[in-house]
């Protein structure tokens, strides 16, 4: 998921630069990520306002955290999408002790900034083709796995497989998508 | 749990959906320094992670940024953090102006000391205070971190208790349901003191395996319920473990729709399962009268 876009700052250079205290690096990195984030943290929500919410408390913690963020360790987009993915689960467990699930709401109309688009659209596309690739029931194991809270039984139960077969299709997904994705980085 | 069986976890670790057993295990393997599987798995982190990129990107960043601004303004005044600085922005002292007479210039230079000694005195007061807000604010990151580890602990925990009481729950539902079918299972030469049962309703489209005595799931395996039926043999009907002294409880499939059920028997396989037994047999039972 390197920055292949030579317009644009890595991502690294804008954790640096939010390091040292530049907000407007704050601010492009909320208009690369914050509405892919926010597509992210819907799906578990269901409420765009939640989303939101989670997706600022996110790029808040990575301007509290830039200091400290290790790029050996994985890289700006793994880390972001794994605090939202955390944070939305989160706020959903919340949710379910505090009320009923909300309705789901219509997505607002984007206003998308051109460049981030373009880069945003071709990334999207590449994913979306190594998803297709896949088998129906790996690539239904695998959705349900990244885009729910289910633990394995559950997601076994749901699908109506044994548990020994949803760890096989996850994995299967995992390891074909690597595949895809490596070759099409190439 | 030997490396390969390791290896195998890291897709399920990186889209974050172990069992807490097996999230243990491959704490304790990265820990003891394998950097294969540290690096695999950091790499598989990025395919789930590129999951959330093939989404449509949805809401405003306008929205978003105004919740951030609100957080950046409120934070201006925070000591532990400089005030964020805006590109292309930068401010110049303001330049003083030398008067003419000597006398008003001593007054001035008299009472720059003064407010310079005052000044001082106030610069250390607040490079004192800066400072020990600094340490309170550290203590309460370390707290957080703290408490955040024992909340995914505890969430691991109440996940487990959960699904221990859903499957009780279904076995009491099954236990009650009026098309009850039981099947005994029997202990054999591996685990002569152990024993099961497994409950099936099709109304309430339900079966529940219970077995007592069986001994700790070894490192690397796992027991499989098999449904052998005369049509296709043996029919793979769950995957389940088991800890030493405790009793086992799980929700398993179905016998095969309209497939006539001979026997039903517990084999240990590799981790993971298999689509037909290859281990030992540890429990074997013909289902009662239906």
């Amino acid at each position: 998921m390197a920055d292949t876009q030579q317009a644009m700052p890595a991502d690294r250079d804008l954790i640096a630069a939010m390091a040292a205290g530049d907000s407007e690096a704050l601010r492009s990195l909320n208009v690369r990520y914050g509405r892919m984030l926010a597509a992210l943290a819907r799906r578990f929500l269901g409420n765009e306002s939640d989303a939101e919410e989670v997706v600022a408390d996110v790029l808040w913690q990575a301007w509290r955290d830039a200091k400290t963020f290790d790029p050996a360790r994985g890289s700006v987009s793994v880390w972001l999408v794994t605090l939202a993915r955390s944070r939305a689960i989160d706020r959903l467990r919340v949710n379910r002790a505090r009320k009923p699930p909300p309705t789901e709401q219509p997505a607002s109309e984007p206003v998308p900034d051109p460049a981030v688009e373009l880069h945003q659209v071709q990334r999207a596309r590449i994913v979306r083709a190594a998803l297709a690739g896949l088998e129906a029931n790996e690539r239904a194991a695998l959705q349900l796995a990244y885009f729910s809270d289910l633990s394995q039984s559950e997601i076994a139960e749901k699908l109506g497989i044994p548990l020994g077969t949803v760890k096989t299709r996850m994995r299967n997904a995992m390891m074909k998508l690597r595949e895809t994705l490596s070759e099409r980085r190439e | 749990m030997d490396h390969q069986a390791i290896k195998d976890l890291l897709p399920l670790a990186a889209l974050e959906r172990l069992e807490p057993d097996e999230a243990r295990a491959l704490e304790e393997h990265l820990r003891a320094g394998c950097d294969e599987c540290e690096a695999e798995l950091r790499e598989l982190r990025e395919v789930a992670a590129a999951l959330a990129l093939s989404l449509e990107p949805e809401g405003s960043e306008e929205r978003i940024w105004e919740r951030l601004d609100a957080r950046l303004q409120a934070d201006a005044s925070e000591p532990s953090r400089p005030a964020a600085r805006e590109s292309g922005r930068a401010r110049r002292p303001a330049r003083g102006r030398v008067g003419a007479w000597r006398a008003a210039t001593a007054v001035m230079a008299a009472a720059i000391i003064g407010i310079a000694i005052y000044a001082g005195r106030l610069s250390d007061q607040l490079r004192r205070a800066n400072e020990e807000h600094r340490q309170e604010f550290a203590a309460m990151d370390s707290r957080l971190g703290t408490l955040r580890a024992e909340l995914t602990r505890a969430r691991g925990e109440v996940g487990a208790l959960q699904r221990v009481l859903g499957a009780r729950i279904r076995m009491e539902k099954v236990l009650s349901a009026p098309d009850l079918r039981l099947t005994r299972l029997k202990p054999l030469a591996p685990a002569p003191g152990a024993g099961a049962i497994v409950a099936v309703s099709a109304t309430n489209k339900a079966a529940v395996f219970q077995a007592v005595g069986l001994p700790a799931t070894p490192p690397g395996k796992t027991y499989e319920l098999w449904w052998i039926t005369k049509e296709h043999g043996p029919v793979a009907a769950g995957l389940f473990q088991a800890e030493d002294g405790h009793p086992v409880v799980a929700a398993v499939s179905l016998p095969p729709a309209g497939e006539h059920v001979l026997l039903s028997a517990v084999t240990l396989e590799p981790y993971g399962g298999v689509s037909k037994p290859t281990g030992a047999m540890y429990l074997k039972g013909a289902p009662g009268p239906a």
